[in-house]
């Protein structure tokens, strides 16, 4: 299913009642063209939530964002959650999958966050090995989302973009460009988000993140519990006009509010979107 | 740049000369954004999945142990919702209180339960009963001076600041999965006794004779009907 210009939310447990609700009343009519999920919140559940997304994947598409496939840490893939991974890929079939262009951490410890690494030719050719492999094992291209960081490495050679460029023309990958991150890593390091435009063409990227950020004074931080900011929507208007058949998701994380608050968001992009 | 600087960055160890912070942050400042964030998150996740455990000990022993936890733990599975499973064990060396422990075991299983398919009620048949075959393994059996119920009801509607759970008495409880929803039930001495001792030997013949009276059938065939079929 191609992921054209649908606009959709994150799929988050603390709006499972209100979404029954309106599901009961009419479950075609919840205001949204789709759901995005955490993939590892569902990976080793059978419970409830699972139960609902079920529900809902009988009336909306679904998109799957994970958080754990490590991608630029020196382990190797870890088949065991791909295998997971892929065995919710065919019960759920979701029209996108996407992860991150970061590391989690070492077998040791996973640090759950979304970590920056060195951008570098070596980094290159590693991640690119690693994607090759996952996208064969999962049988679809790789939808890869660029960080927001509080740190950058004095080792690396060149931009986040061009970084994904070189990624992207080795395998094939595509891009989830979360314009939040963009803005909050304009903010933090001065690299600008027109590296991200005028770098990638208009069909490579596949979706668009937006969240709100919080201002820590010293810096932007991505806690993705705020609406999204006013210059984040002017970046949307203008990205929108150059990437127009990527799908938009509004993320909400933390101080979630009301389904019909997120849903507001989802409009507000409709209408600058569509 | 080594090459083993990501276990440097995990073990706190990297150089700060490889890194530049972001706006007017010091390299050793954005790094503690990046540790603190780690802290913080399996904090979450155990506040998470130990909530009433938490209200029980309060924010500060809470917080204390929590932090112990996870420095000696650091989180290797990918889903943080696995974060803490040997915590009720943690706590039973850590915490003089065994209701605490009780109490945290009790939320693992729950959190167990709740993840778990929706389990469907059957109908017990002369058959099954003949058999005497019952497998009990996804039923959880607790005795405590914890008023696990006031603890349930409140888990439903958001833990209140001022919950009192310790009770005088010991009482007992099974702990199952009906369809998709986790229910807590109270059993009496006998009826904890039977079913606790069936769920270990798996079968009515083997089962000690214990004086049960006519009103405890009901409620045995209430938790026997979410026994897994074999």
């Amino acid at each position: 299913m191609p992921a054209n210009n649908l606009f959709g939310m994150g799929l988050r447990h603390a709006h499972f009642e209100e979404i029954l609700k309106k599901f009961s009343d009419d479950p075609k009519s919840l205001g949204l063209d789709f759901f995005e999920i955490i993939t590892e919140n569902f990976l080793e559940t059978r419970g409830r939530p699972y139960q609902i997304l079920l529900k809902l994947r009988e009336y909306y598409p679904m998109s799957f964002h994970g958080v754990s496939l490590n991608l630029a840490s020196n382990e190797s893939i870890d088949f065991d959650y791909l295998s997971k991974l892929k065995k919710l890929e065919n019960e759920i079939e979701p029209f996108l999958v996407s992860d991150h262009l970061c590391w989690m951490g070492t077998k040791d410890k996973n640090f759950h966050s979304l970590l920056p690494f060195p951008y570098r030719m070596q980094e290159v050719n590693m991640l690119s090995e690693k994607i090759d492999k996952i996208q064969e094992f999962l049988g679809r291209p790789l939808i890869l989302e660029n960080l927001s960081a509080y740190m950058q490495f004095t080792e690396s050679e060149m931009s986040e973009a061009e970084f994904f460029l070189k990624l992207h023309k080795k395998t094939g990958c595509h891009l989830l460009l979360d314009l939040n991150n963009a803005y909050v890593n304009f903010h933090n390091f001065n690299t600008h988000w027109q590296d991200w435009y005028q770098l990638i063409s208009s069909d490579v990227v596949k979706e668009f993140h937006l969240a709100g950020f919080s201002d820590r004074g010293e810096f932007y931080f991505d806690t993705h519990s705020n609406p999204v900011h006013d210059e984040v929507w002017k970046l949307y208007q203008d990205f929108k006009r150059k990437f127009s058949n990527a799908a938009t998701l509004i993320e909400w994380d933390e101080d979630i509010p009301s389904f019909e608050r997120v849903l507001e968001e989802v409009q507000k992009a409709k209408s600058y979107g569509s | 740049m080594d090459h083993n600087w990501q276990k440097q960055f995990v073990l706190k160890t990297i150089d700060s000369k490889l890194i530049k912070g972001a706006r007017s942050l010091s390299s050793e400042e954005a790094l503690l954004v990046y540790y603190q964030d780690y802290q913080a998150r399996m904090l979450e996740a155990l506040g998470k999945n130990y909530e009433a455990t938490w209200v029980m000990l309060g924010d500060e022993e809470f917080f204390q142990l929590a932090n112990d936890f996870i420095e000696k733990f650091p989180s290797k599975h990918f889903s943080l919702n696995q974060f803490g499973e040997n915590f009720p064990e943690f706590l039973a060396i850590n915490c003089d209180d065994s209701d605490i422990f009780l109490m945290s075991d009790y939320e693992r299983n729950f959190w167990k339960l709740f993840h778990q398919d929706a389990n469907e009620k059957k109908i017990l048949k002369q058959e099954d009963i003949e058999k005497g075959l019952f497998d009990l393994s996804q039923i959880y059996f607790f005795e405590s001076n914890v008023d696990l119920q006031l603890i349930f009801k409140n888990r439903e509607s958001g833990i209140s600041e001022d919950l009192k759970p310790f009770i005088n008495e010991s009482k007992r409880y099974a702990l199952y999965k009906m369809n998709n929803i986790v229910k807590v039930l109270e059993l009496n001495l006998n009826q904890f006794h039977f079913l606790k001792e069936l769920k270990d030997l798996k079968s009515f013949l083997k089962v000690k004779p214990i004086p049960l009276k006519e009103e405890d059938w009901p409620i045995i065939f209430e938790v026997l009907s979410f026994s897994k079929t074999h």
